[in-house]
């Protein structure tokens, strides 16, 4: 009996993220919006990459900006060291 | 003159008197250079993000204002050398919030239209049989 060729699963390309701020219309993004800053910041503070949220260049490199400049004056941390 | 905005961290046991100094100050410089203060935020104690100083709380307060640029170097030496003062921030106010609803309304305005058109299309796709059997 002839074996029968092994099917190559063919994996479906991964569905491409939308960016967040594009979607909701956001031109500028305000460093004291403390709720925004935490939702695109990971868990230890840091800014979440491109990869992960979907966000354009041009709104990720204006989120840089603005979670630097929260983290300035101790709204959002620089690093969170012990969390659970 | 430009729009400026300042956000500046004073300990949170100082009394209520020692931020409206700070407040006066800034109306001062303002005034100084041809602008006022136009928006106070009082946002309060919060929790810092970090220790500041041994200190885990702030007394946040958010001020928009109108002046000169001459103001500004002046204003932020003496916010820097404030000992009560853990943290300031001057930067252009670059109206974040009222840009942001203006774009955001254009955008609901935008798919709402949208939406009220797309009924209409169907209204007159559902017409076309009825005109094939005439």
């Amino acid at each position: 009996m002839a074996k029968r060729p092994v099917k190559e699963k063919k994996k479906r390309p991964p569905k491409k993220k939308k960016c967040f701020f594009c979607t909701e219309g956001y031109v500028a993004i305000d460093y004291k919006d403390v709720d925004l800053m935490r939702k695109m910041t990971t868990e230890r503070g840091k800014i979440s990459p491109r990869r992960n949220t979907g966000t354009c260049p041009k709104h990720q490199r204006m989120l840089a900006a603005a979670v630097k400049r929260s983290r300035q004056i101790a709204l959002v941390p620089f690093v969170k060291e012990y969390f659970r | 003159m430009k729009k400026y905005e300042i956000i500046f961290v004073l300990q949170a046991d100082e009394p209520e008197v020692e931020l409206e100094a700070r407040v006066a100050k800034v109306q001062a410089f303002a005034e100084k250079h041809g602008g006022a203060i136009t928006e106070h935020n009082h946002w309060g104690v919060r929790q810092l993000a970090y220790q500041i100083q041994h200190e885990t709380r702030g007394n946040y307060m958010h001020l928009r204002f109108r002046c000169g640029g001459d103001a500004i170097a002046p204003m932020d030496t003496e916010f820097r050398l404030d000992h009560k003062i853990l943290r300031h921030l001057i930067v252009v106010d670059e109206e974040w919030k009222e840009r942001n609803e203006a774009s955001m309304a254009e955008k609901r305005r935008i798919a709402s239209a949208a939406n009220s058109r797309s009924p209409r299309f169907a209204a007159v796709e559902s017409h076309e049989p009825e005109s094939a059997d005439d």
